[in-house]
């Protein structure tokens, strides 16, 4: 087994266990306060693992919380534009003609935009949600998706074995879908591990500029901004959500870079 | 015995270049028919037009072909759809490349009858093992990949496909030109047999014309797209008149007999 497979398997294996069990492994309850001068800003210690807020809430426990939103909007923002993207990129390459240079236009403007600014303004529009995020983040990344899968349908569709199924006059439909499509995933799954680690990037910056998440559900994002004016003499406001973030996207990326060494025959050592 | 399929004046254009020109033939019912040819001669392409998949750069300048007496040309998609696979079966050269990997044999047999014939689950798969048994396979088979059966083995699982349906006419398309001497007699006797209990048709598309004097009734023999030849196997193989069969025949290789060279 590859070690980069493990190495960032296991951290989001223990995030997911963390984002599911969060109610049993919080400590403190994420939204409690105690505006007392002596629990706010408290350092790291036995009874606040990450220490304490300017409103005296546990950071510990709201990081677990927030670990849940964090894989959450990198999962589904992911899942949506990986249907998004399979769906037209398999329609331009298995049609080709007209289908495929409408599909490869949009692409193509889908590219000229700066992707994070498109996604700030329709937040501002819509208003910050964190469903709104996953579904922004979503419709915005499909494009280089997009295009894979199409290369790959371009190269897949003049194969024998599709010739084949089409002499057996076997349905458009189930030869995009059952025939082409599972040949096709290998460079999709590589793609789709790497854009949620993305995801969970913008998520953060999202928040971080209050466009996200919104106060007072906790997430790794809307932690850092409120620790970053106390940056001087709190760390451990910034330091730790930093750290989860940093982890978990680092995580994503081994992993995608694992799996297209496992799947690209080019880049797989010799045994 | 009747026509079952009918080209006429058949001429296909990749650019300017004529890669089939005025071919015209019948298949009667029950008939194998050779096509025969040098690589490159138009054989392949001719059984593609057949089932109207020509590749795009290839347009059909003119002609057409009847399939009991309707021009597949006129067919709109559904009606083609329906035709592949259901009436004209068809094997490919290479049996390595022609099964998707991802997809167990079983799924691979049983989508071509539930692409055609309204069959419930239970009635598919009754049918998927007697084309099994008909292509002496085992049902151990049908858990399988691709890639763990030998060239042979999946010869006949696409034969079982093309079958499956019971089509009017089989089109192999040098369906052992990939297999080594020992397995392609096997194959070509399998084919024989089933031909001997179920009657069709058969376009077989080949460049051996051993194979020709084991399988054929009759033989077309096509150079650079064009039939330059057409008759019964014994006229044809043995009293050949065009110059160019004389030569294909002549590059048999015989003992104790100097090659002549086939001037191309």
């Amino acid at each position: 087994m590859n070690k980069r497979i493990i190495f960032g398997t296991s951290i989001i294996i223990l995030m997911a266990v963390v984002a599911i069990f969060a109610p049993k492994i919080a400590t403190y309850d994420p939204l409690e306060m105690d505006l007392s001068p002596e629990a706010r800003l408290q350092g790291p210690s036995v009874e606040h693992f990450f220490g304490t807020d300017n409103l005296g809430r546990d950071v510990f426990s709201r990081m677990v919380y927030g670990t849940r939103i964090s894989l959450s909007v990198g999962f589904i923002a992911v899942f949506i534009s990986l249907v998004i993207g399979i769906l037209l990129g398999g329609l331009s390459g298995y049609y080709g003609g007209w289908v495929d240079n409408t599909i490869m236009r949009l692409v193509e403007v889908m590219y000229c935009f700066p992707t994070f600014f498109l996604i700030m303004m329709v937040i501002t529009f819509l208003g910050p949600s964190i469903i709104n995020v996953m579904v922004v983040i979503g419709l915005t990344s499909w494009a280089g998706l997009c295009r894979l899968v199409r290369a790959e349908f371009l190269s897949l569709r003049e194969r024998d074995f599709v010739y084949s199924a089409k002499v057996q006059g076997v349905p458009d439909r189930r030869l995009i879908f059952r025939h082409i499509l599972p040949n096709a995933m290998a460079p999709v799954y590589v793609s789709a591990t790497l854009s949620v680690g993305g995801a969970i990037l913008v998520e953060s910056a999202l928040s971080f500029l209050g466009l996200g998440v919104q106060i007072p559900t906790a997430s790794w994002g809307n932690i850092l901004t409120a620790g970053k004016i106390y940056i001087d003499y709190a760390w451990w406001l910034t330091l730790f959500p930093g750290l989860a973030i940093l982890f978990t996207v680092l995580s994503f990326n081994l992993i995608g870079e694992g799996l297209r060494e496992k799947l690209d025959p080019k880049l797989r050592e010799r045994k | 015995m009747a026509k079952v399929l009918e080209v006429n004046n058949l001429t296909v254009k990749i650019g300017e270049k004529s890669v089939i020109d005025n071919a015209s033939f019948a298949l009667f019912s029950g008939e194998v028919l050779a096509l025969v040819g040098e690589s490159g001669s138009g054989k392949t392409l001719t059984a593609l037009s057949v089932l109207n998949l020509l590749p795009e750069v290839a347009v059909v300048e003119k002609g057409s072909i009847l399939f009991e007496g309707e021009n597949i040309f006129d067919l709109d998609k559904n009606q083609l759809r329906n035709l592949r696979g259901n009436r004209i079966g068809m094997v490919f050269q290479e049996p390595f490349t022609a099964l998707n990997p991802v997809l167990n044999i079983g799924v691979q047999i049983s989508e071509t009858i539930a692409a055609h014939l309204k069959m419930s689950a239970g009635e598919i798969n009754k049918r998927v093992r007697e084309l099994l048994d008909m292509v002496k396979l085992s049902p151990e088979v049908l858990s399988k990949y691709p890639h763990e059966l030998s060239g042979g083995m999946r010869q006949r699982v696409i034969l079982a496909m093309a079958l499956s349906c019971d089509p009017d006419v089989l089109i192999l398309d040098e369906p052992t030109t990939a297999l080594d001497v020992s397995i392609q007699k096997e194959v070509l006797d399998l084919i024989k047999q089933i031909k001997s209990d179920i009657n069709f048709a058969i376009l077989f598309i080949t460049h051996d014309l051993s194979i020709v004097n084991l399988m054929a009734d009759n033989v077309c023999v096509m150079k650079r797209g064009v039939i330059v030849e057409t008759g019964s196997v014994e006229n044809v193989l043995h009293a050949p008149r065009h110059e160019y069969t004389q030569h294909l025949i002549g590059c048999i290789p015989r003992l104790g007999d100097e090659r002549k060279r086939l001037p191309a």
